[in-house]
């Protein structure tokens, strides 16, 4: 060999061992998907495809990129998927390019969850939207066994049932309402139905092979530990551990527990007193920093759309008259609740007397409800140092109150109050409801009452478990019904299909009512059977709810437009007359 | 020939500039005990990373490295972290702490039957016979015991503090984990009073995750 040749032939070695460095330190770089979506179905879809491929993802929870940049490193290679329609940070890709990040690609999308089902994944789960507390118990489940999950809703039916059309297997969890389960549940194979999010997700979690480690979330957010465990995870409440998840480590000999996030401290420590320390439990509570700048921040999550539950006690009296502790419960949020109670009456350590609900008392959005517990109380004993020591627990449903009543700053019970000793003025009420129907028409319920006494009487009205769109809901409705001795008729709005109207078969009445607002404590329960009814023209249109309002307008704004045309119409024509 | 050593020159020069980033340099500045060196600083409800810091007892006092990331904190008394973009804090306590144990983990926990880990688990610039290497570091050894847990034979740190903050080197099947016990609330290496301090191997491109586990 020359040695121009063997030279040349170094050159070759040394080109060739750069290429290999440089291959070897793209092999090294980190890889990272990242979902800019501010809609909660396609970060659940970007981060549930990375997992499925086999890819570190990730996701924007804020408009600002600093949180991002804290626990994401500079030179990152990031793949972007950026929802067209509610990206948290519009044009992410070349913000990202300008502080260093390595931007590998952009991949818009406007419905992720329709459009990244992976290539070679053939078999489905279908949730309903509503249901999206199932989502971490889902994303571990889709994960292990290779499933792509559908998040449906009216807007994506039609395509996702054109997918599960061709599917090899289709699992639907959780309820439906009914227009949505008629189109897709001629596809199910099989339908994990309990009525019960945790119970769902139980069913779940028993497919797993393993059950030496179990995960727990509350279902309110996501996190990126549902999309890269391997272990099953199951849903428990904010601050309770629900009673069928316990039983389920207890089953299955569960020897670790995982509560990911700060705010299921709780849970884990009643998981610890319960099994008597045989169940470790590890709280995952917080993540390092990326640039070594010498911060823990907590996890970071996207919140789910949960409604937001707000129950307090407002007022406690015992009126020993009646022998009666009437509780005034206040639902600040915006969405009905059930609540459940024991209550106990403490002078100090010496309880004085106790009692519970046996069913769980709906408590309509922003309504405050007095609930009353029949109790005597020795009086005398009573004092200022007397405490109402309440274990309340509450949720959307009565199968699911998976909440505890706190006082502030604390995160567990009881709820500890005073009380307060006044004899309630309770009237020998006349009140009665007569009658009830549906006006298909006016897509609304009318109730017809009666007040033969001589006072206003104060009402809480619930219609409880009326089939609406193939699924239970209560109605609730609340006023004051003079006394005309006259039947009045109020309406409460619910859109019932013909097939609802098949199912109901009756209306089931509670009316909570009193001489004011804070003596409603009388009961009257009263069942119809279901019937419709044909409206007058104009009936409704008068009812003081947000439909007969609209209505109403809707009347005077025809009106006035009429009178308008009118008038102009005839200064046209005297116009031309002229 | 000099065309030859000039571009193994640029080779090792390019293999230098990559592997710079896990090199370790220890400058071998002494400081005492209580002064912060590198890190930003903290207020003492906030559990805090100074990374570029080793605070171990074994190595002659504090020295700087890229090596090694000390985290630090309370779990007594409340727990106050604000989220990545400083918008949300979360504030949360546990009944009793006594007992707890801080845990730092590289990667998701998939199974938390641990055993003890030894160099060979550790990553590469960890490893070897550097003055701040895991076995120059991780010198002594114990049962290490947690509320739920026992493992013989586990390698331990000891960081500075009044209170003797001990971290241990353990593994699952595919994780390495490290564990600060807390020997409760005492002085640590700033002069704070913390519950606990952990010594962790870390890296740019290292991340980790943190639980407590329940006494």
């Amino acid at each position: 060999m020359d040695k121009k040749l063997k030279g040349r032939s170094w050159v070759l070695f040394l080109l060739f061992a750069i290429i290999l460095i440089l291959n070897t330190s793209f092999a090294y770089s980190i890889e990272l998907n990242v979902a800019n979506s501010k809609d909660w179905r396609d970060v659940f879809s970007v981060m549930l495809y990375s997992s499925l491929k086999g890819e570190s993802a990730t996701f924007l929870n804020s408009e600002s990129l600093a949180g991002f940049t804290s626990v994401v490193k500079e030179g990152t290679d990031i793949n972007v998927y950026e929802s067209q329609e509610m990206p948290y940070i519009p044009n992410l890709k070349s913000q990202l390019s300008i502080i260093g990040f390595n931007v590998l690609n952009e991949v818009k999308g406007k419905r992720f969850n329709l459009e990244l089902v992976p290539k070679g994944i053939n078999k489905f789960i279908v949730v309903s939207s509503d249901n999206y507390r199932l989502l971490p118990s889902l994303a571990s489940f889709a994960i292990t066994n290779k499933y792509w999950v559908f998040i449906v809703d009216e807007t994506n039916v039609d395509e996702v049932e054109s997918y599960l059309k061709k599917a090899q297997e289709v699992i639907a969890v959780g309820n439906f309402r009914r227009d949505l389960a008629n189109r897709l549940q001629p596809y199910f194979d099989k339908w994990i139905n309990h009525e019960s999010i945790f119970r769902d997700s139980i069913e779940l979690a028993e497919s797993f092979s393993s059950y030496n480690t179990v995960v727990l979330s509350d279902g309110f957010s996501l996190e990126s530990e549902y999309f890269r465990t391997t272990n099953p995870v199951l849903i428990v409440g904010s601050n309770k551990l629900v009673d069928d998840v316990y039983n389920f480590l207890v089953k299955h000999n569960v020897k670790s527990v995982v509560v990911v996030g700060n705010s299921l401290a709780t849970v884990g420590e009643q998981i610890r007193t319960k099994s008597n320390k045989t169940i470790s439990v590890f709280i995952k509570f917080g993540q390092a920093d990326a640039q070594n700048t010498g911060k823990i921040y907590a996890l970071t999550f996207f919140p789910l759309p949960a409604p937001k539950l707000f129950l307090e006690i407002t007022n406690v009296i015992y009126d020993p008259q009646q022998k009666k502790l009437i509780v005034y419960f206040k639902n600040s949020g915006n969405v009905g609740i059930y609540e459940l109670t024991t209550v106990s009456v403490k002078n100090g350590d010496d309880e004085l007397a106790s009692a519970s609900q046996t069913e769980a008392v709906f408590i309509g959005a922003r309504e405050t409800l007095p609930v009353s517990f029949d109790m005597e109380l020795p009086v005398a004993e009573l004092s200022n140092n007397t405490q109402a020591v309440f274990y309340t627990s509450f949720g959307l449903t009565p199968v699911e109150l998976d909440n505890y009543l706190t006082l502030p700053g604390k995160y567990v019970p009881p709820y500890i109050t005073s009380l307060k000793v006044k004899e309630l003025d309770v009237e020998n009420l006349n009140f009665d409801i007569v009658d009830v129907a549906y006006y298909p028409s006016l897509n609304r319920i009318g109730i017809d009452m009666i007040n033969n006494g001589s006072a206003p009487v104060y009402y809480s009205l619930r219609i409880k478990d009326l089939i609406i769109n193939g699924l239970p809901e209560t109605l609730s409705k609340e006023g004051v019904l003079q006394p005309s001795g006259s039947v009045e008729r109020v309406y409460i709005s619910a859109k019932l299909d013909e097939v609802d109207m098949e199912e109901n078969k009756q209306f089931n009445l509670i009316a909570y009512y009193g001489p004011d607002e804070e003596t409603k404590i009388s009961k009257l329960e009263k069942t119809f059977e279901f019937k419709t009814a044909s409206a007058g023209f104009l009936t409704g249109f008068f009812s003081f709810d947000s439909a007969g309002s609209i209505s109403l307008i809707a009347i005077i704004g025809a009106v006035i437009l009429f009178v308008v045309v009118l008038f102009i119409r005839k200064k046209a024509k005297s116009n031309i007359g002229y | 020939m000099k065309r030859f050593w000039v571009l193994f020159g640029v080779v090792l020069l390019m293999l230098y500039s990559f592997t710079g980033f896990v090199r370790a340099d220890p400058t071998g500045a002494t400081v005492t005990a209580g002064t912060a060196v590198t890190g930003s600083g903290t207020t003492s409800d906030n559990i805090t990373i100074n990374a570029g810091e080793v605070m171990s007892a074994n190595i002659y006092g504090k020295t700087i490295t890229t090596k090694w990331a000390g985290f630090y904190g309370n779990i007594s008394g409340g727990i106050s972290l604000e989220d990545s973009s400083g918008n949300v804090f979360y504030n949360w306590s546990v009944s009793d702490v006594t007992g707890a144990v801080v845990y730092a983990a590289n990667d998701t926990v998939s199974d938390w039957t641990l055993s003890n880990a030894s160099e060979a688990d550790m990553p590469a610039y960890v490893q070897g016979t550097a003055t701040d290497s895991f076995s120059n570091t991780f010198t002594a050894s114990e049962q290490f015991t947690s509320p739920t847990k026992t493992v013989d034979n586990v390698l331990y740190a000891v960081t500075y503090g009044t209170g003797t903050f001990k971290t241990y080197a353990l593994k699952t099947t595919s994780e390495i984990i490290f564990a600060g016990k807390s020997p409760g609330t005492a002085a640590g290496f700033n002069g704070n009073n913390v519950d606990y301090q952990i010594l962790v191997p870390a890296q740019s491109n290292t991340n980790y995750y943190f639980y407590l586990e329940l006494p």
